[in-house]
């Protein structure tokens, strides 16, 4: 799931309308931004299902640090923290679930390959709902957060006062602008995951 | 990789589009919107 996340992140706007954008974005897939870095440098892996055909829903992940729920838990709490100086104890709070609202969306798609403590301490079970075993039916959660999410970001946006310096058909065009560009880039995504891209 | 970059282009450019809209008056008066 990808395109999922970041639907999720702009519907949150609803209810945190002082949040950016951008760091809802950054939020929501922190877990892989780290995991794609931890990647990199040989810590974290990824595998597919099937290596001979790689698509939508196949991939097997290693990462025990970032995908323990342990770990997404501090994380989240740190991010929150950080973000706090920035937006107040109730946008760090924000930003904190953002976070490991990503943990608990990998945790119904994935196989089970999510550990419960960093680095897989303890050897205990892996956890995953498999939704990813049914594409059809993970494809068609991700489109609905995608298009509840970007409707919820339209519907905030539009209720958004005039400015003062500003006239209304200005603003409008403004909101537009922004709900569609992004709509189309989730839209995007969604299908660039879809096709494996 | 396009999956990538187009997550970079939905933080950069809607962010960016986003920041241009004036969320930080939600909540406030009237009166303070206009003043402000």
């Amino acid at each position: 799931m990808i395109a999922g996340h970041f639907g999720l992140a702009a519907g949150v706007k609803v209810g945190a309308p002082r949040l950016p954008l951008w760091a809802l974005m950054f939020s929501t897939f922190l877990l892989d931004w780290i995991f794609i870095i931890l990647y990199t440098a040989g810590i974290e892996s990824l595998t597919q299902v099937d290596p001979t055909h790689p698509a939508y829903g196949g991939a097997l992940i290693h990462a025990y640090y970032t995908h323990s729920l342990v770990g997404a838990i501090l994380i989240a709490v740190v991010t929150g923290w950080l973000a706090s100086w920035l937006w107040g104890q109730r946008g760090g709070m924000v930003i904190a679930a953002v976070v490991f609202s990503h943990w608990l969306l990998d945790l119904l798609v994935h196989r089970p390959d999510l550990p419960i403590l960093p680095g897989n301490a303890g050897n205990l079970p892996l956890l995953g709902l498999g939704l990813w075993e049914f594409p059809m039916v993970s494809a068609i959660l991700e489109l609905a957060l995608v298009v509840i999410g970007a409707y919820l970001y339209y519907r905030s946006a539009m209720q958004l006062p005039i400015p003062a310096d500003g006239n209304r058909s200005s603003q409008r065009r403004r909101v537009l602008t922004a709900s569609i560009v992004t709509t189309v880039l989730l839209l995007l995504l969604l299908i660039t995951d879809l096709l494996a891209l | 990789m396009f999956t990538l970059i187009i997550m970079v282009l939905l933080v950069v450019v809607a962010g960016w589009l986003d920041s241009r809209l004036n969320w930080q008056q939600v909540g406030q008066p009237k009166q303070e919107v206009e003043r402000s």
